[in-house]
């Protein structure tokens, strides 16, 4: 067991799977003793795991059409091209108008 | 060119995601993700290139949302909530396990924006505690203490809306 006191910020990490496995072990330890701040980290994992599990479906639709990054470069490739008409217009008009 | 879209399509699903449960209602959510992902395309050169696209592209969405919040409380206008547990008034569900799809959502829904954006990143998108700070441009710590209420705060709302309809608040928040 190290010296380093276990802290709440331990806690939230061993719910989300963050902590190295030394140091989830250590809080494994702590909260075999304390059943009581067990328990409440247990409701914390489960309440991750439902909103994970509630959340889910919506990463697995289908991406629509306006969210297609290659349709919208696309568009951009377009409009981009577009906005250099008017200027090039312009110097052509400029040019011959210095002739 | 061909590079932008290839980083970006595998974060498309998970920005979605983030939409949807931080603003709901789904037209909304799918059009702040369209702005971040024109936004990115428009602004890729402005890419930190030691940074993470994943990082990058949640923490313009996310201040895009925080915007559109905003702009949608400033209108006053009611957001809707989904109609969170309204099937289950009056049938008291014991069962920790029994939390339903829009019970959990919707409850969601019901914490202060700053709290829920730290949940659901850290929940839901597997995102580490410095990777939120980062998104949401915050100190650690204060990723940590929204966390842990935003935790408790659940946990009530929860509690509250497994109550028998008789003696709990009404849970519709109008803005």
């Amino acid at each position: 067991m190290s010296s380093h006191p276990i802290t709440e910020d331990d806690l939230h990490g061993f719910v989300d799977h963050l902590l190295d496995s030394a140091r989830r072990s250590e809080v494994q330890t702590y909260l075999d003793a304390h059943p009581e701040i067990a328990a409440r980290i247990a409701t914390f994992s489960r309440q991750r795991e439902a909103l994970r599990a509630a959340a889910a479906p919506i990463a697995d639709e289908p991406i629509p059409p306006q969210l297609n990054v290659r349709h919208l470069m696309d568009g951009r490739r377009r409009s981009q091209a577009w906005s250099w008409r008017p200027m090039a217009a312009s110097v052509l008009l400029l040019v011959s108008a210095s002739d | 060119m061909a590079d932008i879209a290839h980083l970006i399509e595998p974060v498309i699903p998970a920005l979605r995601r983030y939409a949807r449960t931080f603003v709901r209602g789904a037209a909304d959510a799918d059009d702040l993700v369209q702005d971040t992902l024109e936004r990115a395309i428009s602004r890729w050169h402005q890419r930190r290139s030691d940074g993470d696209t994943r990082t990058w592209l949640f923490s313009i969405l996310h201040n895009l949302a925080v915007n559109h919040l905003r702009r949608a409380a400033r209108r006053g206008r009611e957001v809707p909530l989904d109609d969170a547990g309204e099937s289950d008034v009056g049938v008291p569900s014991t069962q920790e396990d029994a939390l339903r799809r829009d019970d959990i959502l919707g409850a969601v829904g019901q914490l202060p924006d700053d709290q829920r954006s730290v949940l659901l990143l850290v929940s839901i998108e597997d995102v580490s505690y410095a990777e939120a700070a980062r998104i949401l441009d915050i100190p650690i710590g204060t990723v940590m203490s929204r966390l842990a209420r935003a935790r408790e705060r659940l946990l009530k709302l929860l509690e509250e809306q497994r109550k028998p309809a008789s003696d709990r608040p009404h849970l519709r928040r109008v803005q």
